[in-house]
């Protein structure tokens, strides 16, 4: 990782943590990352006397539920993440597209409605990414958003969403209080080792930094980049690997460039 | 009294709702204010997406239709806002649970009101507007619709829903609510939702929030119906997502949202809706674009405007009718007419323009509802002064012999005791001139000036002074002030006997002609290269506005652009020449200066004057917060919404007495003359007349002047 995506990430930590988010950088490999997450998902608190959650939209969803009994987790089926046995309390989790800049914000895209309701439903929630998936500015994000899009997705996603922090109203005198109709506590998870086939992408990407190079205007056809179908494991024409990394496995390590 | 009246007096009446408007603006102004200034180009920015994708409006409505209907998204355009409602309606089943998050259009259309009409439960899910369900009141305000209610009402509604009993701290009846409404999200077939923008070239609907109910409302029900303006289509995804980050940035003081989510379709076999429904509402939008009132609907509806406005903040949603505030009236005007406009409160808006300075699209809702009540003068559908007090006003200020003995007759019914008689008659409170005649400065005799007047120090420059109409009459010591400071410091001043009224009066009224006829002749009057001088703010952005007012006008056009561009005002005018050295006051005395709407927030003046005051030796200036928030004076509509008027006032004196300061400095006679008129904050008597010994407001002419003179 050169200085310049050093400080990026830095700074990305930073924003996150000072709107409220529990950001943690995780450096090393899968293992490791995975052991801490469940070091977070173990520290959660549910909301007290449990919620009672236990349907959402019918037979159509996963389940959400939360209380200090019943403690699983729903996982979002978006292209970045995998299926996994659900474990942990009350939380959500799924990979997305961060952005520091100031506006602390975590912006995903998907086709399908599970990736909103995870970040809706349960009261903690956590969003894991890479880090070079972590781009200065909010407009960079959803720039970075569409380009996949675009390839991956007919340059559509029925479903994006950003989330910038804990679920909040201050409808009752100005009070904030948070955790209104969404999760009240956020976590970011920074892994900080490269996902595989991200090699692939111009250094920009890796980096994150800002490009001088100017987004590529609509309609533009974009070369065909390998890195999303590798990584993700997905692809609606069906040509990429079924299996992504989870964090199970142990993708190759690669020298880490920051731990916070 | 008529309804409108009625209503601001209930309003002023509502101790409660007033107190908890006044605790919640506390904390969103400051926090608005910081974070806007780190987004410097962001209001520009916003305001030419929305102008142009206004422009284009035609074109991307059915471009937005084809691409959400590729989507799988059902569309539909409604021409009339009845066909909206029965579109809704009929989208919906005859009886079941709908879960509706916040929407302005859904307000206005009494969606929710409807469909319950029609057999159907609709859940508010937004906590503010479910605590307004659950009480069965109202509230406008969208950042924070239940302002007025306070934590033991919510508790005991809560309770009931519930149906055990909760304690009244917010977190716990945040954490109640949230159990209460995630079971009717559980159960809810359908969902009613708003869009802060939709995106043509994706189709995508983009909505902005903090609580997360919209994300559950858009992703949990089997159906979705979206109901949106047609104004709301912008070009492309992009700028949907620009619209959402500025309405964060202006309505609540945030970075960005907590939750932005864009919705491009259904997505049945991804947990999410199987049906969405767009319903596109015009309802007169496009008619109005057509007439050139495009601007109107850049609004972007983030509510910002509603936390700075002063009516706003002293009468809550008594400034409201079928939409709220000045803007609310303003869209209510194009769209349902200047009757429904009326009684919405068109008239409380008091134009000083604050709204424009915190909008996310710099909308001039001032100037707008102006030109509106111009053309319904035009037409002769309204008249420019409807009361007789205000046509005495508007034909004193033209005819200087008629006001100059208007001017001596205040001035003898003060001195000759006859004031005090009257006062005590009651016969004042009576004819309901009480206001007015409180407006009545100490009499103060108009200095005769002379055309031409030489400098008392070494010549520096020759300017012209623009004296005013009542101002000089009522305020005969500043004017003589402002020679004095004038010649103190190098000029020569030139006063034309031919100058008139700057004619604000009559523009405010929709009296254009009058206004455009006294522009012409001042204009005759002032020929000439010098600088034009002007001691009163609102004269000073009228006269800056003749290039506007005289732009259609072949023979004046280049002459009053040439005109306005050499009015300054008084401070203005000292700060770019250097002021002359001030010797000390003795003792020291304390002042707070009150920004003049017309001069700071139209003029863009703040500065100078302070420099100024700084630059007076023994003179503390101690700012009063909040700064720059209307006085309540607005001229005429000062003397038609008396009360409300009074109102602002005891609030901006309550503001300078708790800056600690003595004197109040302004640079309106305006405001002067307003604020002169109410109750002495320094004293311990409901009112102090003759005024505090020290206690008074000066403009900054008398201010500077006495900061000369005592050395």
């Amino acid at each position: 990782m050169n200085r310049s995506a050093a400080t990026l990430v830095a700074d990305a930590v930073a924003s996150f943590r000072g709107h409220g988010w529990q950001a943690l950088q995780v450096a090393g490999d899968a293992a490791e990352a995975r052991d801490r997450l469940l070091a977070v998902v173990g520290s959660m608190e549910s909301p007290r006397g449990g919620e009672g959650v236990s349907r959402v939209a019918g037979n159509r969803c996963a389940t959400a539920s939360c209380g200090r009994r019943s403690t699983r987790a729903v996982r979002a089926r978006n292209p970045c993440t995998q299926p996994r046995r659900p474990s942990g309390r009350g939380c959500g989790r799924n990979r997305r597209y961060c952005t520091g800049g100031g506006a602390a914000t975590a912006l995903i895209g998907a086709d399908d409605a599970y990736a909103q309701l995870v970040s809706n439903l349960p009261f903690s929630h956590v969003v894991l990414a890479h880090t070079h998936a972590i781009v200065p500015t909010l407009g960079r994000a959803w720039v970075w958003c569409a380009i996949s899009l675009k390839e991956y997705w007919d340059g559509l996603c029925l479903a994006v969403g950003a989330v910038s922090g804990a679920s909040r109203t201050g409808d009752i005198e100005m009070v904030i209080v948070e955790g209104m109709h969404g999760p009240g506590r956020v976590h970011l998870i920074l892994l900080d080792f490269p996902a595989p086939g991200w090699e692939a992408l111009p250094p920009e990407a890796t980096t994150g930094v800002e490009s001088a190079q100017s987004p590529p205007p609509r309609g533009v056809s974009l070369p065909r980049r390998p890195w999303c179908r590798d990584w993700c494991g997905h692809n609606r024409g069906g040509t990429g690997s079924p299996v992504g990394p989870s964090l199970g496995a142990s993708p190759t390590p690669r020298p880490i460039g920051l731990r916070v | 009294m008529n309804a409108l009246a009625s209503r601001v007096r209930a309003a002023l009446q509502d101790e409660r709702g007033s107190s908890a408007r006044g605790r919640a603006f506390g904390m969103i102004r400051p926090k608005v204010e910081q974070t806007i200034a780190g987004f410097p180009e962001l209001a520009l920015n916003t305001r030419r997406l929305k102008l142009a994708a206004l422009d284009r409006n035609a074109e991307l409505v059915p471009l937005a239709r084809e691409r959400m209907e590729a989507n799988g998204m059902r569309v539909y355009v409604a021409d009339t806002a009845v066909e909206a409602v029965a579109h809704v309606h009929a989208l919906m089943p005859s009886s079941g649970l709908v879960v509706k998050s916040k929407s302005n259009l859904g307000k206005e259309l009494h969606l929710a009101e409807a469909l319950t009409d029609a057999g159907l439960t609709v859940i508010e899910t937004d906590l503010g507007d479910r605590i307004n369900q659950m009480a069965g009141t109202t509230g406008f305000h969208v950042l924070s619709p239940a302002a007025s209610i306070d934590r033991f009402q919510v508790r005991d509604l809560f309770s009931r829903e519930l149906g055990e009993e909760l304690g009244d701290s917010p977190e716990e009846l945040v954490a109640a609510a949230r159990r209460s409404l995630r079971g009717y999200f559980a159960r809810a077939d359908h969902g009613l939702v708003g869009a802060n923008a939709i995106a043509a070239d994706t189709g995508s609907v983009c909505l902005m929030e903090n609580e997360g109910n919209i994300r559950a409302a858009t992703a949990l029900p089997r159906v979705v119906v979206v109901v949106a303006a047609i104004t709301k289509i912008v070009p492309t995804r992009e700028e949907a997502w620009a619209v959402a980050r500025a309405a964060s940035v202006f309505a609540g003081g945030q970075d960005f949202a907590t939750y932005v989510t864009c919705l491009s379709g259904p997505t049945p076999d991804g947990g999410g809706p199987e049906e969405v429904h767009v319903v596109l509402v015009d309802d007169g939008r496009s008619r109005a674009i057509a007439e050139g009132y495009a601007e109107a609907f850049a609004c972007i509806n983030c509510g910002g405007c509603l936390n700075f406005c002063p009516i706003y903040g002293q009468i809550g949603d008594g400034f409201a009718g079928k939409r709220v505030g000045g803007i609310g009236a303003l869209q209510t005007w194009l769209l349902d007419g200047r009757e429904a406009a009326e009684q919405g409160g068109a008239s409380l808006c008091i134009k000083c323009g604050k709204c424009r300075t915190i909008c996310p699209v710099q909308l001039d809702t001032p100037r707008l509802l102006t030109r509106l009540q111009t053309e319904a003068v035009t037409r002769r559908e309204a008249p420019a002064f409807g009361r007789a007090a205000d046509r005495l006003m508007a034909a004193l200020v033209v005819h200087p012999t008629l006001l100059a003995g208007f001017g001596s007759l205040a001035r003898a019914y003060a001195r000759t005791g006859f004031q005090r008689l009257v006062r005590r008659t009651g016969v004042l409170r009576a004819l309901k001139l009480d206001a007015a005649e409180r407006l009545l400065p100490p009499p103060s005799t108009p200095p005769a000036v002379a055309p031409s007047l030489a400098p008392t120090a070494p010549e520096r420059a020759r300017v012209f002074f623009f004296r005013g109409c009542l101002s000089h009459e009522l305020l005969g010591g500043v004017t003589t002030a402002t020679l004095d400071v004038l010649r103190a410091n190098g000029c020569r001043v030139l006063t034309p006997r031919e100058q008139v009224c700057c004619g604000a009066i009559h523009e405010h009224a929709g009296d254009e002609d009058a206004a455009r006829s006294l522009a012409r002749r001042n204009i005759d009057a002032f020929r000439g290269e010098e600088l034009i001088i002007s001691n009163s703010g609102g004269c000073g952005a009228t006269l800056k506005e003749y290039a506007t007012l005289l732009a259609d006008d072949p023979d004046y056009a280049d002459a009053a652009h040439a005109f306005a561009a050499r009015v300054r005002d008084l401070s203005e005018f000292l700060a770019q020449l250097g002021p002359a050295p001030m010797k000390g006051i003795h003792p020291a005395v304390s002042v707070t200066y009150q920004d003049s709407c017309h001069l700071s927030l139209l003029q863009g003046i703040r500065d100078e004057p302070r420099a100024l005051l700084h630059a007076v030796p023994g003179l503390d200036l101690r700012e009063m917060q909040p700064r720059e928030f209307c006085c309540g004076s607005g001229g005429l509509w000062g003397l038609k919404h008396t009360e409300l008027s009074a109102r602002l006032r005891e609030v901006k004196l309550e503001d300078a007495a708790a800056s600690g300061a003595s004197i109040i400095v302004t640079g309106n006679p305006g405001c002067h003359m307003h604020l002169q008129g109410g109750p002495c904050p320094w004293c311990t008597w409901p009112r102090c007349w003759p005024p505090h010994a020290e206690a008074g407001s000066l403009d900054t002419g008398q201010a500077t002047d006495d900061g000369v003179a005592a050395g």
